[in-house]
């Protein structure tokens, strides 16, 4: 008896494992076929269950896909999923920012989806910074909502939000903060001419590494050319060169560098 | 009772004999499934003959002198090495003809079953559809630089433009790798210039060189042969726009050093249209070049709007033009296809002591040229981390110099390159390190025709004040410039839409459960790369509509400046 019903176990226990192992394994492939841009595949093993997150994904099909896109169908879909509590909880962040940012973008070009003007997308953004606050979705969401700031020339408040943001994070992975950074100094720049400002945070976006390769490069030489220009730290200016040509010594950016360096030298030394 | 106890007993006992038989069962069908399953599997591992040997396809429209034997020597050194390491391998070239390339790469892409290492066309919707991202690799050393001096390099940081030109912003991914570069240059037919001008010294500046094509055309008038001075590519004005280009940099660029609001190298286009809305530029000095086309202009070839390449060439190496300005994608045929000797020169540049000193600002460098034919693996290749291997190889450090520099007679794209003998010519030019800028009188496409069709009209009717007359043409194109800042800020707004579709599909991937740590770990630098860039398009965005905003207060410059120049203007 024992053991018949030992063996039921096993049965009926390996047939539920092998389900949700079959269901997680086209969940992993309808994600993998969406972050592949693989619409039509994605889109198809989102049909295969009723599970919200499988969902999400054929509305976020529809909404991004631009070639069979039907905003109409996608976006009361995605917005019915944000505020799902269904939703597993790690794909609800995705999802919020997911919606909130569509409408923000979408509002700008009305021709193409007059409902989006509708919704405010503020509140999703200030609602994913205080659930998720140590989130990569939390750093794209100050982001957009500094944005919508500068959107209505409230420049000093997106400033202060931003800062307030990064004064307040108690991640460990304080490189995602670094395109906040990069984003304050050229806030700083643009909006205020405020160059000690922006070197500040150009200095602290530098030290946490930009992931761009590119960026990272342009950002050594923005710090020694603001030095110099506008700063008028010579000494600053001359260090800043001097690393620039060393880091970078066969880069574009390296010819110019040395021709500064040269300059500032030859004001140096008629003072 | 004895029996009802004899009875449970033997039931029970018939039970867990069952019991027992259901689990042996499943566990002997989970043992044959098992066994069948790896046994499938490993049919279609096992390696027939006619199957051993992987086989990738590299296609290209790159049909010129050299580059097809150039890719074929890399071919052969790449299976020879491959072979070495006990794998065999064959690489097959594919050359499509250029006109019909656009609609080959999409069908090819479409059908699922493309080559595996394809020449890139600009789409980045595109490439990120159908290319494998590369950013994960570009940030290692090639393998294939061992015992070079690029051993320790990453690899983009071996490209002359550290691959700058290959990052797609809207995607914040790597979708190519270039494998050749080039440069304007002139050509010059030595054995006509030395008849000529008695002489076979070739003009450094535009000074020297106006007195040379005069030398050319009395000379011509003295044997009754119409020669040309300057043979130029008319037809979709590239020659005009160079030669413009080339001198609106030297005598502007000196507000690269002065008013590049974020302490870039090179003021951005858009910022020099709010820098003139601000009154910041001098409008008189950008102007100049416009005098200079209208001088050199006089030389070139009559009709030249309609003369393509085909004919300039045939008119060079029929000895009846003596400087040909064109890339270095002909040099080779050029020099050894001639009858006559010809030199290469870099294209002559203002005097900093001459009738232009004033306001000669310097020379540019070259090295900031990007890359050009980039080169991607598709998603769809069956052999991706070979093709990857395979790209990776043409563009290491000695295969690309001897692919481009020995076969192709090209510029290489790899740093650390020597420039000897033919290909001294084509060494990038540092000049006074000047970085090169945009002028601030066109934008896209259209305005810079309307501009360059003004500029062709003031060489052929030679109007007495070509400031003038082309400044009037630039206030009759405000409407269009403002059209083009109009569809660019909406494009930056679509972007923008798509940039967050873009890090949805980042986000899905890292949600994965079967992400190896370090795939999730890239894929999390790509979003930090999103952000980044939706952060540098959204400045563009506000650049755009800044230069938008710009432009009443330009023409407002534009008119004033008019109607304090003009004197007579046809």
């Amino acid at each position: 008896m024992k053991c018949a019903a030992l063996s039921a176990l096993l049965v009926f226990g390996c047939t539920l494992y092998g389900a949700e192992k079959q269901e997680r394994d086209t969940e992993n492939a309808m994600l993998a076929a969406y972050s592949n841009l693989q619409y039509s595949e994605a889109r198809r093993l989102a049909a295969k269950s009723d599970r919200p997150e499988f969902k999400l994904i054929s509305a976020l099909c529809d909404v991004f896909d631009r070639r069979t896109q039907n905003l109409k169908r996608g976006m009361p879909e995605l917005e019915r999923l944000s505020k799902s509590q269904e939703l597993p909880e790690r794909y609800r962040s995705m999802a919020k920012l997911a919606y909130a940012r569509a409408n923000h973008t979408l509002a700008l070009r009305e021709r193409v989806y007059k409902d989006a003007g509708k919704v405010n997308p503020v509140p999703i953004y200030e609602e994913i910074i205080k659930t998720y606050p140590e989130s990569l979705e939390s750093i794209s969401a100050v982001v957009y909502r500094a944005q919508y700031f500068m959107e209505e020339r409230n420049f000093q408040e997106a400033i202060q939000f931003t800062e307030n943001f990064i004064n307040s994070y108690k991640g460990k992975n304080r490189r995602l903060l670094c395109p906040l950074h990069l984003m304050l100094k050229d806030f700083y720049i643009l909006c205020f001419r405020d160059y000690k400002n922006a070197m500040r945070h150009a200095k602290i976006a530098r030290e946490l590494r930009p992931a761009n390769p590119r960026m990272a490069q342009r950002l050594d030489f923005q710090i020694a050319r603001i030095y110099d220009v506008y700063l008028k730290d010579d000494v600053n200016a001359e260090k800043e060169y001097l690393s620039f040509i060393e880091k970078h010594p066969d880069t574009s950016e390296a010819t110019p560098a040395k021709r500064y360096l040269k300059e500032l030298r030859e004001r140096k030394a008629k003072k | 009772m004895k029996e009802k106890n004899t009875d449970n007993n033997r039931r029970k006992k018939i039970i867990s004999a069952l019991g027992g038989i259901l689990a042996l069962t499943f566990y002997i069908i989970s043992c044959f499934v098992v066994a069948h399953n790896n046994s499938v599997a490993g049919s279609k591992n096992k390696k027939s003959p006619e199957s051993a040997a992987k086989t990738i396809t590299i296609a290209h429209w790159q049909l010129e002198d050299g580059f097809r034997e150039g890719i074929d020597y890399a071919i052969k050194e790449f299976e020879k090495l491959k072979a070495e390491q006990g794998e065999r391998v064959k690489v097959i070239q594919n050359a499509i003809p250029s006109r019909g390339y656009s609609q080959w790469y999409i069908t090819q892409l479409i059908s699922g079953n493309p080559a595996d290492v394809i020449e890139l066309t600009p789409s980045p919707e595109i490439q990120s559809r159908y290319f494998m991202p590369l950013s994960e690799h570009i940030v290692k050393p090639n393998p294939f630089n061992k015992g070079t001096p690029c051993e320790k390099i990453a690899w983009k940081d071996t490209f002359t433009d550290g691959m700058d030109g290959a990052l797609n912003p809207i995607f914040a991914e790597y979708f190519g790798a270039g494998i050749f570069r080039h440069c304007q240059r002139v050509y010059v037919n030595l054995d006509l210039l030395k008849a000529a001008t008695g002489s076979e010294k070739t003009p450094e500046t535009l000074e020297e060189w106006i007195e040379c094509c005069k030398k050319i055309e009395e000379y011509g008038q003295k044997i009754n042969k119409p020669l040309i001075p300057i043979g130029v590519r008319g037809i979709g004005k590239t020659t005009v726009g160079m030669f413009f280009s080339r001198y609106f940099a030297q005598t502007n660029n000196h507000y690269n050093d002065t008013l590049s609001l974020f302490g870039d190298a090179r003021i951005p286009n858009l910022e020099m249209f709010s820098a003139f809305g601000e009154g910041k530029l001098d409008i008189d000095r950008m102007l100049a070049p416009v005098e200079m086309m209208h001088e050199i202009g006089k030389y070139f070839s009559e009709g030249f709007t309609t003369t393509d390449s085909q004919q300039t060439k045939f008119l060079f190496f029929t000895g009846n033009v003596c400087f040909f300005p064109e890339g270095t994608w002909d040099a080779w045929s050029m020099v050894n296809n001639t009858p006559f000797k010809v030199k290469i020169i870099p294209m002559p540049s203002i005097s900093p002591t001459g009738k232009y000193k004033n306001i000669y600002s310097g020379r540019i460098y070259e090295n900031a040229f990007g890359v050009s034919g980039k080169f991607g693996i598709t998603k769809a290749s069956r052999h991706p981390e070979l093709a990857l291997e395979f790209l990776q190889f043409l563009t290491s450090w000695k295969i690309n110099q001897k692919t481009m520099m020995e076969f192709c007679k090209w510029p290489a794209v790899v740093i650390n390159t020597e420039y000897t003998g033919f290909l001294e010519a084509m060494k990038p030019e540092i000049g006074d390190s000047k970085s090169s800028l945009q002028c601030p009188f066109f934008f896209n496409e259209k305005s810079r025709m309307k501009a360059l069709e003004s500029i062709e009209r003031i060489i052929t009717e030679q109007p007495e004040n070509a400031k003038v007359t082309f400044a009037k043409d630039v206030v009759k194109n405000v409407p269009i410039l403002k059209d083009e800042f109009e569809n660019v800020s909406s494009d930056y707004e679509r972007q923008l839409f798509d940039m967050e579709g873009n890090r949805t599909t980042i986000a899905c991937n890292i949600l994965r459960s079967d992400l190896s740590d370090a795939a999730r770990k890239n894929q999390n630098i790509r979003a930090l790369i999103a952000i980044e860039n939706t952060i540098a398009r959204e400045l563009e965005r506000r650049r755009t509509i800044a230069a938008y905003n710009s432009m009443d207060k330009i023409k407002e410059q534009l008119e004033d400046y008019i109607s304090n120049n003009e004197e007579s203007v046809e």
